[in-house]
């Protein structure tokens, strides 16, 4: 192909992006400097701000952990299935993936509520009502469930790549079914845990409809906090700021992954 | 069809650093069948697509029937052309496929559906107007790409590896199958293969490449018996390389080595004396393998020619000086 | 076995959220409990009557197709630059297209709104395009570029030597089969647009209000099971596509491929 041809082709596609995308975010971060680092020193000078970007870095952490604990089973029983148990696993896991995060959190509202399924079971066992909307168990609970597909996703996409014929040579040599997931395979799909963790911890550190709905206002987090800035304080060089605040902890995220997967490439 | 002249001169092709096409000319008369063969790398399917004009050439002319291609898209050229993978339409039946060039030239639908019979016939391939290419085997396949690049009447058709997805059996009966409808459509072809057994069984000439270059081009029997360089020897058929034998390089052809007991005279033959250490049945034919001092000499002769001999029997391998083939270093 | 034990309780906690959301659409109190004192047809009727929700959905139906069809207009000649280019820096091109993938919305969102303000523009049906173009056009680019990649490169020659140029190639051979590539695409991108909130609510007005953005807006104003009755109808609309997505391409093909970083 020419390369005026390559050039005509991709053409839209990049000034789109770069007048949609690279532009706002360039002229947002030259807007937040303009008076200088004075908002950005406002930021890590008050120990307000510091707790809330603490807290949804430590809210991340445990979301990731969380969804690797849970969706690793999922990934590998997923990566083994064939024909319709296959796509049964994969809609299960997918469908809510596409049903809005502001309907799915509303589930979790109804499920951990007052007058919710939680305590309607507790309710049946005799047990005292639990009020636990505004806690941050609800708020992870809804945040696992929202972001855990990725992470099964990524493991799955690894774990289908490696070789059925390993477990084999595995067993041929003596190691028991346990020993050959230690050994074998959790090795192997360390790159997709790797992958799919950096990405639910980029997602979360991102994610404030759910605190929003989950945790009302006792629970801060620093995208809750952009947004709040915005629409109730009007401050939109502060929230702005924040952003690029946000937008550097993502980017460090990812550089990490960029990192760790080199150093874990076969 | 006395159309169909091809003429290529001077051709050149550069990838970075590499001349892949270096200087080649080359005249195709009308109606002939050329393969062109080498091993991978030689530049054969670049010349053939600098031909095609999916490439184009560095530098050197390409004629066809005195009009000049050089400069005009593939489009335009009015070639035919079959690729190694066939390239059928996925999404059209066969008959859509047959008929897409016709299409393109804006043919009318009844005479274009005429013409598409016509060709599926040619190959015979009636009665598969309506199916997909998946439904279709590699070899009907092939025989469907050879009906789309024949039913626009093309004056030269070109070939890029077309067998090499076959497999065996069907590639041999593909070959005769060719090379019938060549003779009998009268098409100026260029067949490109790195199967040498294959260019010599369909083509009127062989033009062997090595490096960008046509080393040698001549009717098959020519190109093995009276090979111009020791690569073409070499590359052509087995050979037995004779080094310190005689001045410059010498080999000789298997079949022209003759086994006889050490001390039988030669009357002027060449012979190195030797043990035999292998034998191998090859079907109609025995390959005895001589081990002279530091050198392997292969012998082939008939199974059916009597018994064969003892391994590891004392003999002299002898052969006449004038089925020696020799070249100046 | 631990298996299906294990599959039972995933199974539970991925569904009781739908689940709950589904049996409340359908309660006949006029407060949100679980479980519902008992049934009717009441909220969906409603719901569906009620402007403050349908005029929402119908923007939102809008703005996804809008935003399929940029990104399917910019990301098919792309995906043919990037598979047949053979160009130097091709990879780096591709994660650059595919970078909106890895950003939160957020940061998007106040960006856009920011720079759109600047020029004047502000809030509105073309800030919330753009912004959705901009985060939908890495899943077009994906689905499209993997089938122009398994696509024979040979086919389009083979068009060429029979007389097509290259216009005709594209239109006669190249765009049928990308085909199943697009329309995936397409709907992969309706509904990532239909669900997308941090963009929408930033550059939403009140007349381009999106769906999602409405459900926010009563779970805030008025929590009562009307907030059910439209998410179950969304649901709906939004399984009746995957459905659609299932038979036309097979969501195995689109889900397990690898991401890129």
């Amino acid at each position: 192909m020419r390369r005026s041809t390559v050039a005509l082709l991709l053409a839209p596609a990049i000034l789109f992006l770069l007048f949609g995308f690279v532009a706002p975010i360039a002229v947002g971060l030259g807007e937040s400097l303009r008076a200088g680092l004075g908002l950005y020193g406002k930021i890590f000078g008050d120990a307000y701000y510091l707790e809330v970007i603490v807290s949804t870095l430590a809210l991340s952490a445990v979301v990731t952990l969380l969804s690797l604990l849970i969706g690793y089973p999922y990934a590998l029983i997923l990566a083994r299935a064939r024909g319709w148990k296959k796509a049964a696993l994969l809609l299960l896991l997918v469908a809510p993936l596409l049903v809005n995060v502001v309907v799915r959190s509303f589930g979790w509202m109804v499920v951990f509520g007052r007058s919710g399924l939680i305590n309607a079971v507790l309710a049946v066992l005799g047990l005292p009502a639990l009020d636990m909307l505004n806690s941050w168990i609800a708020i992870v609970v809804a945040l696992v469930h929202v972001l855990m597909p990725f992470m099964v996703l990524s493991i799955a996409a690894t774990l289908e790549t490696l070789d059925p014929a390993l477990e084999e040579a595995a067993a041929t040599l003596g190691a028991r079914p346990i020993r050959s997931f230690l050994h074998v395979i959790a090795p192997l799909s360390l790159h997709g845990a790797v992958t799919g963790s950096i990405l639910v911890f980029a997602l979360c550190m991102g994610s404030f409809v759910t605190v929003m709905m989950m945790g009302g206002n006792s629970t801060m987090v620093l995208p809750l906090l952009i947004y709040q800035q915005l629409s109730v304080a009007g401050d939109q060089a502060f929230a702005v700021a924040l952003g690029m605040v946000l937008l550097a902890t993502v980017l460090a995220v990812f550089w990490l992954q960029g990192r760790l997967v080199r150093r874990l490439r076969p | 069809m006395t159309r169909g002249r091809l003429e290529v001169r001077g051709l050149r092709k550069r990838y970075g650093a590499q001349t892949v096409v270096d200087g080649v000319d080359l005249d195709v008369a009308a109606g002939s069948f050329v393969a062109l063969l080498g091993p991978s790398g030689c530049g054969k399917t670049t010349l053939l697509r600098c031909i095609a004009g999916l490439v184009a050439a560095d530098a050197g002319a390409i004629r066809i029937d005195d009009r000049d291609m050089v400069g005009l898209p593939p489009w335009r050229r009015s070639l035919g052309m079959v690729f190694q993978s066939y390239a059928l339409f996925p999404h059209m039946s066969v008959a859509a496929n047959v008929g897409f060039g016709l299409r393109m030239q804006g043919v009318s639908r009844g005479d274009a559906a005429e013409r598409i019979a016509r060709a599926l016939q040619m190959v015979r391939m009636e009665g598969f107007d309506g199916r997909r290419p998946a439904q279709l085997s590699g070899g009907q396949q092939q025989r469907v790409a050879l009906a789309r690049a024949l039913v626009t009447a093309p004056p030269v058709l070109l070939l890029d590896e077309p067998l090499s997805a076959l497999d065996a059996k069907l590639r041999l009966a593909m070959r005769s199958e060719l090379r019938e409808l060549q003779r009998g459509l009268g098409i100026t072809t260029l067949f490109v293969t790195h199967d040498q057994d294959e260019a010599m069984a369909v083509a009127d000439q062989v033009a062997v490449m090595d490096h960008g270059r046509i080393v040698q081009i001549a009717g098959p029997e020519t190109v093995y018996r009276r090979p111009a360089t020791p690569f073409v020897a070499e590359f052509i058929g087995r050979i037995n390389r004779l080094d310190g034998l005689a001045d410059g390089l010498a080999m000789v052809r298997p079949e022209h080595v003759r086994l006889c007991p050490p001390g039988d005279s030669l009357d002027g033959d060449m012979g190195v004396e030797g043990r035999i250490v292998d034998i191998v049945f090859a079907g109609d034919r025995l390959e005895i393998h001589v081990e002279a001092g530091d050198r392997r000499i292969l012998c082939m002769r008939s199974a059916t020619a009597g018994p064969p001999p003892a391994i590891g029997s004392a003999v002299r391998a002898a052969w006449s000086r004038s089925d020696m083939l020799t070249y100046r270093t | 076995m631990i298996r299906s034990a294990y599959l039972v309780v995933a199974g539970l906690f991925i569904l009781t959220p739908l689940v709950v959301v589904g049996v409340v659409a359908f309660t006949s109190a006029s407060f949100v409990s679980f479980p519902t004192p008992g049934f009717s047809l009441r909220w969906i009727t409603k719901v569906l009557a009620d402007p403050a929700f349908m005029r929402p959905l119908a923007n939102s139906v809008l703005l996804g197709l809008a935003a399929a069809l940029s990104a399917a207009l910019l990301a098919v000649p792309a995906a043919l630059a990037l598979a047949r280019g053979g160009f130097r820096g091709a990879a780096e091109i591709e994660s650059f297209l595919l970078s909106p993938l890895s950003l939160p919305a957020l940061i998007l969102s106040i960006a856009l709104l920011f720079y759109l303000s600047r020029l004047g523009m502000g809030a509105g049906f073309i800030g919330l395009l753009v912004g959705h173009t901009v985060i939908v056009l890495p899943y077009m680019l994906r689905t499209v570029l993997a089938v122009a990649r398994g696509a024979d490169p040979a086919l389009e020659e083979a068009a060429f030597v029979l007389g097509a140029d290259p216009w005709r190639s594209f239109l006669h051979v190249t765009l049928p089969i990308l085909r199943p590539g697009i329309v995936a695409g397409a709907l992969f991108s309706f509904l990532v647009s239909f669900d997308e909130v941090a963009v929408a609510l930033l550059l939403s007005t009140v007349s381009t209000m999106t769906l999602p953005v409405a459900i926010l807006n009563h779970v805030a104003n008025n929590y009562d099971p009307a907030i059910a009755a439209i998410s179950l109808i969304k649901i709906v609309l939004v399984v009746a596509v995957l459905v659609a997505l299932e038979l036309g391409f097979g969501l195995d093909r689109l889900m397990l491929s690898r991401r890129r970083p």
